[in-house]
C-alpha cells in the first residue's frame, strides 16, 4: 500500500516536471498557434469592516493565431565558383521558420537580370535551374537522396533563432560562358499548409473564433528570397621557375649566376577545370633586363619551336601559342610547359 | 442617545454586513482583453481599444479589470489581483489604476512596489526584478467604493 502510494507520487512528480519543460519551451519560442490564453482576476474587499469572500471574474480568453514568419538566406556569403559547361553546380541556401506553427514551403528559383551581387554585375543566365531540400540535414547535396523540390514540413521555432533547413539550387553553366562572367539567381520561398505547394492565404477581415493566419514576414507578403551568384572562371594557373644551366668557368657543374651564365625559364600553364579544356592558350613572357635571349632555346612540351616565337620588341619577349590545355581528367590537371633560355649580360 | 441604543445600532450594522456576505457578492468583477488599433476619426489618426483581433506572438494585449459595487453599502479595502496569463509577459510600467497603490509579485505571495522588488540569485546577490519576471499584479484602492461606484485598472502584456 505504502509502496503503491509512493509510486503514484513519483509519477505525479514526473508529470509535473514534464509539463514544466513544455512551459519553458513555450517561453523560448513564440506561443504555439491555436493556444488559448485565458485571464481571470480576483478581488478582495470588506463591507462595514468585515472581509468578504474573494470574487473571481469570468475568464477572458483569446486564441493565439498562426504567425507566418520566415527568412531565406544565402549560406556561403560569397559567389559559387564554376567553369564553362559545368553541370549540376550547387548553390546553398537556408530557409528558417521563425513563426509559431509547422508549415510547408514552396520553392522557386530564377535567373536575375543585371543585378549586382558580391560586387559583380549579373551578365549570364544559367540553365536547368532546380531546387532540392537537404533531406538528411548534412548540409551537402546528395544526388538521389535529396530529392524533394519543396519543403514538405518545417516545425515551429523552438529557439529565438528559429528552425532551419538547407535548400540546394542546382544549375548548368553554358559551355559558351567565358572567364569572369557572373550569373545571379534568386531563390524564393512561400509558406504553404504542410505537404501543399499552394501558398497559405492570410485570413481576410476581422478576427474569427478559430485560428487565423497572419503574414508576419518582412513585407508581410508571404514571400522571402535570397540571391546567390555563379562566378565563371576557366581555371588556368601559371607558374614560372628559373634554373642555372651553365657558366663560362664552372660549365654545368654547380654553375653560378655570373655574366655569360645561361639561365633557363620554365613556365607551366595548369588547367584545373574538371569540365572544360582551355583552348587558344597563349603564353607571353618578357626577357628580363640585363639578359639576352638565347636563339634556338624555345620549347613547348619538350618540343623545339622556331625563333619566330621570340619578338625583339621592345619589350623583348617570348610569345608561344600553347594551343589546347586539356581539363583535369579526374586525377591530374592538364598542363602545357614552355621553356626558353637567356644568357646573363 | 444612551448606551443601549448605540450598542443596538452597532449590532444592526454587523448583522447587515453579515447578511450581505451571505446573500450575494457586493462587488462584480469583469476582465476583458483588447488590442490597440489605429483608426481614422474626423481625418485624424487616433488609437482606440478594440476587442482582441488576430493575435500572434509579439502582439500586445491590454487587459482591463472593472470592479463595481452592486450593494447599497460602501465597500472598502478593495484589492484586485491578476496573475499575468500563461504565455504572456507583462509590459514594463504599463499597470495603471486611478486611486490605487500598485504592487507586483514574483511568486503570488510577496507583493512589493516595482522599486522594491528584488530577485535573489543562487550566489546570494540580489538585483532589481525585471518587468518580464512579474507574475502577479495587485491594485489596492485607497478609498472605499460608494454604492454603484465603478473603477477599473489596466495593464499591458505581450503574447510570448
Amino acid at each position: 500500500m505504502t509502496i503503491a502510494r509512493h509510486v503514484k507520487h513519483v509519477g505525479l512528480a514526473l508529470l509535473a516536471l514534464t509539463s514544466l519543460g513544455v512551459v519553458q519551451g513555450a517561453y523560448a519560442n513564440g506561443t504555439g498557434s491555436g493556444t488559448t490564453i485565458s485571464n481571470q482576476a480576483t478581488v478582495d474587499y470588506s463591507v462595514g469592516g468585515v472581509s468578504q469572500a474573494q470574487i473571481t471574474s469570468a475568464a477572458a480568453s483569446f486564441v493565439v493565431d498562426t504567425k507566418i514568419d520566415f527568412t531565406v538566406t544565402e549560406v556561403s556569403g560569397g559567389a559559387t565558383p564554376t567553369h564553362p559547361g559545368q553541370t549540376n553546380v550547387v548553390a546553398t541556401f537556408s530557409v528558417t521558420n521563425t513563426g509559431n506553427s509547422t508549415q510547408g514551403w514552396v520553392l522557386t528559383v530564377a535567373n536575375e537580370t543585371g543585378t549586382t551581387l558580391f560586387t559583380h554585375v549579373d551578365d549570364l543566365d544559367v540553365t536547368n535551374l532546380r531546387t532540392f531540400v537537404d533531406s538528411n540535414g548534412n548540409g551537402t547535396y546528395d544526388a538521389g537522396t535529396d530529392t524533394a523540390t519543396n519543403i514538405n514540413s518545417l516545425t515551429a521555432s523552438t529557439t529565438t533563432t528559429g528552425v532551419s533547413v538547407t535548400v540546394f539550387v542546382l544549375a548548368d553553366v553554358p559551355a559558351g560562358a567565358t572567364n569572369n562572367q557572373y550569373a545571379n539567381v534568386r531563390l524564393t520561398a512561400r509558406a504553404t499548409p504542410v505537404g501543399s505547394t499552394t501558398p497559405i492565404a492570410q485570413t481576410a477581415g476581422a478576427d474569427t473564433a478559430g485560428v487565423d493566419v497572419v503574414w508576419a514576414d518582412a513585407g508581410r507578403d508571404n514571400s522571402e528570397s535570397a540571391a546567390d551568384q555563379y562566378a565563371v572562371s576557366v581555371a588556368l594557373t601559371l607558374t614560372k621557375t628559373a634554373a642555372l644551366i651553365s657558366d663560362p668557368f664552372n660549365l654545368t657543374t654547380n654553375p653560378k649566376a655570373i655574366p655569360g651564365a645561361v639561365m633557363e625559364y620554365t613556365i607551366v600553364v595548369t588547367n584545373s577545370s574538371t569540365v572544360q579544356d582551355a583552348t587558344a592558350v597563349s603564353v607571353t613572357d618578357n626577357i628580363p633586363a640585363n639578359t639576352t635571349f638565347q636563339p634556338g632555346s624555345i620549347q613547348l612540351n619538350g618540343g623545339g619551336l622556331p625563333d619566330s616565337n621570340f619578338l625583339a620588341g621592345p619589350p623583348a619577349r617570348v610569345v608561344v601559342n600553347a594551343g589546347t590545355v586539356v581539363k583535369n581528367n579526374g586525377t591530374v590537371n592538364g598542363t602545357a610547359t614552355v621553356k626558353f633560355r637567356v644568357t646573363i649580360d | 442617545m444612551n448606551g443601549k441604543t448605540t450598542i443596538a445600532a452597532l449590532v444592526m450594522t454587523l448583522m447587515t454586513a453579515g447578511a450581505y456576505a451571505a446573500d450575494k457578492a457586493c462587488v462584480e468583477l469583469k476582465t476583458s482583453g483588447e488590442t490597440e488599433s489605429e483608426v481614422v476619426e474626423n481625418g485624424q489618426k487616433v488609437k482606440r481599444l478594440v476587442p482582441v483581433g488576430k493575435a500572434v506572438p509579439g502582439d500586445q494585449i491590454v487587459w482591463t479589470i472593472t470592479a463595481t459595487n452592486v450593494c447599497k453599502t460602501p465597500t472598502d479595502n478593495v484589492v484586485i489581483a491578476n496573475p499575468v496569463p500563461q504565455h504572456m509577459t507583462y509590459v514594463a510600467n504599463s499597470a495603471m489604476g486611478t486611486g490605487t497603490d500598485i504592487a507586483y509579485s514574483l511568486d503570488g505571495k510577496e507583493f512589493k512596489s516595482a522599486a522594491e522588488l528584488q530577485v535573489r540569485a543562487a550566489d546570494g546577490t540580489t538585483r532589481a526584478a525585471r518587468a518580464d519576471e512579474y507574475r502577479v499584479i495587485r491594485w489596492t484602492f485607497k478609498a472605499a467604493f460608494a454604492p454603484g461606484a465603478t473603477a477599473f485598472v489596466r495593464y499591458r502584456a505581450t503574447v510570448q
